[in-house]
């Protein structure tokens, strides 16, 4: 990379430059203003379906404006415009507290999809004792107020907790966790890659031989991946 | 990769035409095609599996959205890092972007602005050009984009190009239809803009459709068939700077992929049989 210092842009220059953005933020520019709202509003439903259907056609397009009017969006790419609409969120005093999980949730659903991680589904009957797995790399855990498996995301009493990961055929699986699930992804993610039999004697499930049952469903869902080889030896 | 030969022909890796791409064999009709960068760096699972059998198929073009080389805050060294690293990886040694801006000092505007055109801001933008060669290990190419603002007291904008083009070594990616566009929506003469530019430095052209909007400005919006007066300017191109390179950009309402290069084809004849063939001497 060069070392060489940034060039400073002459002042007209930038006087002329902040004063046309200036503009176009507040949608005075009013060709400019409308096309970035358009680009904005379209990857926002686009990226956020659930959200948008229901923040409803007002909310979103005062949250578009407040947005161009004044996020300051470090990332530079198009497809980047759903995180920073999710760091808007976040940070906006006034928006609704029953909204932000589903935002945050489709938001999950984006970067998992997208995740550099490779996941290489593994070979169908290869569990034995001696089978070292390791979580799917692109896991995401998170605990939502609804039920994300069930039709129209429908509320519960009590948070519940989900775990988000693509399979090896590129597919988005989300799946709410049991207790059991909890405590096998728990002691999982504080453990190099292991072996059902360690992994039994780690967490007390009840009866105890679920343990392989439970390594076996979850690598033929691409939950869990086998561990390589040189990373299970280190 | 290989040097696109001057008479290529080539359209944008849309997302709508993927899946084609990837069941096909490679086309005949295609000779290259062009990405924008920021669209695929970085990302894994499906989308980095089709770019993978894709580029294996075709030259691939990156055509960038995210510089904003013309705007007054530091480059984005992470995003130029991220950008040679992809085009690395992919062997592409054809980067061009616009000359234009798309940030302030708040933060990305994710749309291309224009930046003043003006002699005092010559050496600014080509002391940034090659910082960002210098970033990327190529020459970067940068298009005429379509602007629907002026600023005062501005240069002619092909002799601006030129400048630049000659201070900094940069390429020029002329955009015909951007060029017919300024020059409708802002009483400017096309032609003049063409002829300003040095033949030399120009290293691809773009072409494209564009929408009329009521009141008669025009639209760059990539989503109509090429106009018969914009082929009438790329006839002259051709007689004027001779075959480069010719994409053919659709971004909306894209037609099934073999319609899109059927259109490829048929404007891409039509610019190139009015060249006349120079035997050598």
């Amino acid at each position: 990379m060069s070392s060489q210092p940034e060039p400073a842009a002459p002042e007209a220059m930038q006087a002329d430059i902040a004063q046309l953005c200036a503009r176009v933020r507040a949608g005075e520019e009013m060709l400019y203003g409308r096309l970035l709202r358009e680009n904005i509003l379209g990857v926002i439903t686009c990226s956020f379906p659930a959200f948008s259907r229901r923040a409803g056609a007002d909310r979103l397009a005062a949250w578009v404006d407040a947005f161009v009017g004044g996020h300051p969006a470090t990332l530079p790419s198009f497809h980047q415009i759903a995180s920073e609409f999710l760091l808007f969120a976040q940070s906006a005093p006034e928006f609704p507290a029953a909204l932000m999980p589903v935002v945050e949730y489709e938001w999950v659903l984006l970067d998992v999809e997208i995740d550099p991680a490779w996941v290489k589904p593994a070979p169908p009957a290869v569990c034995d004792t001696d089978t070292l797995v390791t979580l799917n790399p692109t896991l995401r855990l998170l605990m939502l107020p609804f039920d994300a498996t069930a039709e129209e995301w429908p509320m519960q009493d009590q948070p519940m907790p989900h775990a988000v990961w693509r399979n090896g055929a590129h597919g988005i699986v989300t799946r709410a966790l049991s207790r059991e699930d909890c405590l096998l992804i728990d002691q999982l993610r504080q453990s190099a890659p292991t072996s059902p039999g360690d992994l039994a004697r780690h967490v007390a499930i009840d009866p105890p031989g679920d343990v392989t049952a439970w390594i076996h469903a979850a690598l033929s869902g691409d939950l869990l991946c086998l561990a390589p080889r040189k990373e299970a030896q280190s | 990769m290989r040097p696109l030969g001057n008479s290529a022909r080539g359209i944008g890796l849309r997302s709508e035409i993927v899946d084609d791409l990837c069941r096909q064999p490679r086309r005949e009709d295609i000779d290259f095609l062009e990405l924008a960068p920021e669209n695929w760096m970085g990302l894994g699972g499906r989308k980095r599996d089709q770019l993978d059998r894709i580029a294996a198929l075709y030259p691939l073009v990156a055509h960038g959205l995210s510089l904003s080389v013309g705007d007054p805050q530091p480059l984005n060294r992470d995003y130029l890092a991220d950008l040679r690293r992809f085009l690395d990886d992919y062997d592409i040694m054809l980067h061009s972007d616009h000359l234009s801006l798309s940030r302030d000092g708040t933060g990305y505007l994710y749309d291309l602005l224009p930046i003043p055109c003006r002699a005092a801001n010559l050496d600014y933008l080509a002391a940034r050009i090659d910082q960002v060669q210098q970033a990327t290990g190529r020459r970067l190419v940068l298009e005429n984009i379509s602007a629907y603002h002026d600023y005062p007291g501005q240069m002619p904008e092909g002799e601006f190009m030129a400048e630049l083009a000659r201070l900094s070594g940069c390429g020029i990616l002329l955009d015909i239809n951007n060029a017919y566009v300024n020059a409708q929506n802002h009483g400017g003469d096309a032609l003049a803009f063409i002829t300003a530019l040095p033949g030399e430095a120009i290293a691809y052209y773009h072409i494209a459709g564009h929408l009329e909007l009521e009141d008669g400005l025009l639209l760059d919006t990539h989503g109509m068939p090429v106009a018969d007066a914009v082929v009438a300017l790329g006839r002259q191109v051709w007689a004027m700077h001779g075959s480069r390179p010719l994409l053919l950009e659709r971004d909306n309402r894209l037609p099934p992929l073999d319609a899109l290069t059927a259109e490829l084809a048929q404007v891409h004849d039509a610019l190139t049989t009015q060249v006349p063939h120079v035997q050598p001497a």
